[in-house]
C-alpha cells in the first residue's frame, strides 16, 4: 500500500523571495556591495603604514598613496583596487634600484635631505672619504657683529650643529640599493576576503 | 671750511669716509661751492644718514609712475628691475617652482583629480550605498572645525554650531544632515544632498568641489553608509529610490585658483 501526498499551493511566496534572492547574489551586484568597503580598508591600511624608522619629518608618501586608491567594480563580478603611487610597488617586492640618468643614487642622510633632491641644495660639492662620496654643504651661521649669514662658523650645541656645522652632510653617493620586500604594504588576502564577506552578509542580511 | 676740513670733520662725528664716499661727498657738497658752512655741512651730513637709516629700517610706499619719474627713477628702470627679479627667479626649475610653489599646487592638484574620481565611483553605487559620512582618515597637527567638539551636551553643541557640518547643513538645507550629527555625532548626509557642495564652497579655503578634499591639507574624507543604516537613521523611507549627485562634468574639477 502506497500513499502520495497532495501539495496545493494556494500562495507562491517562495519563488519571489528566492528570485529577489537570486538578483541579490548576482556578481555584478555583490561587487557593487564590496567595492566601497574593501577601497576604504586598503586606504585606512595605506594610511596607517609606519613612517620613516628613523623618525625624521615625514614625506607624506603613504597618505599619499591612500588619496591615490580607488576601487572598481565590474560586471564579472571582479573588483579593481588600484594604488595610483609611485614607489608602492617597489616597497611591496622590493628589488635593486639603480641610477638610470645620473651616475650615482643620492641617497638622504639627514633629516634636511631627506624627502628632496641635490639640486634644491645650493652649493653642494662632493667630498670623497674613506667611507664613501658625499654630497655636502658648506655650513652657515649667523654673525654676531652684522647678523648676517656667514659660512663655516660654529655657534655650537647639538641641534644647531646640524644646520650650522663646517659641513652638513646631506647625501650618500651609492651605485645602487638592493631594497627589501615589504609584504605589510598590503593586506592579505584574508583580511580582504573578511571585509568582503561582512559586507555581503550584511548586504543579503537586508 | 674747505672741503679737505668738511671731510675730516665728518670723519670725527663718526661717518666711516671711504674713496668712493669722500667723491659722492665732493659731488654733493660742491653744490655750496668751495668753502662749506657748517649749516650746509649739516644737511649733508643728514641726508647721508637719512639714507643710511631708509635702508637699515626699510618701510614700503606705494608710489604712482608720476611719481617715480618725479624721484629720477623712469618706469622703464621699474620694469627692468621687475624684469631682472623675475628672470632670477625662473632662472632654473628650482626657482620656477618655488617662486610658484608649484609643488604645493600639483600636489592639491593631484588631491582633486583622485577624489574627482572617487565621486564618480560614488555615483555608481548609490543603491547600495546612498549616503556617505564624512570622517577624519588623515590626522593633522591643527585640524580645521569639522564638527566642534565631539560630545552633545550643550556646550559641545554649540561649538558644533560653529562647526563647518552644521553651516553647510544649514545653507544647503538638509536638516536630516544637522539631526543627525546633534544625535549621533556622526556627519552622514544623502549623496544628492546639497551639503557636499557648501562643503566644498562657502569656505575661504574651499577648493570649490563636492568631494573632498574639499578644503587644501584637508585630512577629511568620505566612506559610504549602507542602505539600511540609511533607513536606520531616517535619512530613506524603506522603498525608497536614493538618487545619485547632479553635477555638471564639465565643472567638476576645481582647483579655486
Amino acid at each position: 500500500m502506497s500513499a502520495t501526498a497532495n501539495i496545493s499551493v494556494t500562495q507562491d511566496n517562495a519563488t519571489p523571495a528566492i528570485a529577489r534572492l537570486m538578483e541579490r547574489t548576482q556578481p555584478a551586484r555583490l561587487a557593487q556591495v564590496c567595492r566601497q568597503p574593501l577601497e576604504t580598508f586598503l586606504r585606512v591600511h595605506l594610511r596607517s603604514l609606519p613612517t620613516n624608522k628613523r623618525g625624521w619629518p615625514s614625506t607624506g608618501f603613504w597618505e599619499s598613496a591612500s588619496r591615490g586608491t580607488i576601487g572598481t567594480a565590474n560586471d564579472d563580478g571582479s573588483i579593481l583596487l588600484q594604488v595610483n603611487k609611485l614607489g608602492v610597488r617597489q616597497r611591496l617586492y622590493g628589488g635593486p634600484i639603480l641610477p638610470v640618468e645620473a651616475k650615482a643614487l643620492a641617497i638622504p642622510i639627514s633629516p634636511v635631505s631627506y624627502g628632496h633632491l641635490p639640486r634644491e641644495f645650493p652649493g653642494l660639492f662632493l667630498l670623497k672619504t674613506a667611507k664613501g662620496a658625499y654630497l655636502v654643504q658648506a655650513g652657515t651661521g649667523i654673525s654676531e657683529k652684522t647678523g648676517g649669514e656667514v659660512k663655516g662658523r660654529r655657534l655650537g650645541g647639538n641641534s644647531k650643529r646640524r644646520q650650522t656645522a663646517g659641513l652638513n652632510f646631506l647625501f650618500k653617493l651609492s651605485g645602487g640599493v638592493n631594497q627589501a620586500p615589504n609584504p605589510d604594504v598590503l593586506p592579505t588576502n584574508d583580511q580582504f576576503q573578511e571585509v568582503a564577506m561582512e559586507s555581503i552578509q550584511r548586504s543579503l542580511a537586508e | 671750511m674747505t672741503l679737505a676740513e668738511a671731510i675730516l670733520e665728518l670723519k670725527k662725528r663718526g661717518l666711516p669716509v671711504t674713496p668712493r664716499t669722500e667723491q659722492a661727498l665732493r659731488d654733493g657738497i660742491a653744490k655750496y661751492g668751495d668753502q662749506v658752512s657748517q649749516d650746509s655741512l649739516d644737511q649733508v651730513l643728514k641726508k647721508i644718514l637719512d639714507g643710511v637709516k631708509s635702508i637699515a629700517h626699510p618701510t614700503e610706499e606705494v608710489r604712482s609712475p608720476e611719481s617715480i619719474a618725479e624721484v629720477g627713477e623712469s618706469p622703464a628702470t621699474v620694469r627692468g628691475d621687475a624684469i631682472r627679479t623675475l628672470l632670477n627667479d625662473f632662472s632654473s626649475p628650482e626657482g620656477i617652482a618655488q617662486s610658484m610653489n608649484l609643488d604645493f599646487k600639483i600636489r592639491i592638484a593631484t588631491e582633486v583629480v583622485q577624489g574627482a574620481g572617487r565621486f564618480l565611483m560614488g555615483q555608481t553605487d548609490v543603491d547600495e550605498y546612498p549616503a556617505w559620512e564624512l570622517y577624519r582618515l588623515y590626522a593633522r597637527k591643527v585640524p580645521r572645525l569639522w564638527a566642534g567638539d565631539e560630545g552633545t551636551d550643550d556646550k559641545s553643541l554649540m561649538s558644533a554650531f560653529a562647526g563647518r557640518w552644521y553651516a553647510a547643513a544649514q545653507a544647503a538645507g538638509d536638516t536630516d544632515a544637522a539631526r543627525i550629527l546633534q544625535d549621533t555625532g556622526r556627519m552622514i548626509a544623502l549623496k544628492d544632498s546639497d551639503i557636499w557642495n557648501e562643503l566644498g564652497s562657502m569656505f575661504d579655503d574651499s577648493l570649490g568641489n563636492p568631494y573632498p578634499p574639499f578644503a587644501f591639507n584637508s585630512g577629511m574624507d568620505v566612506d559610504g553608509v549602507p542602505r539600511a543604516e540609511c533607513i536606520e537613521l531616517g535619512l530613506l523611507d524603506a522603498d525608497e529610490k536614493p538618487e545619485p549627485a547632479k553635477f555638471n562634468i564639465a565643472d567638476l574639477i576645481s582647483f579655486a585658483t
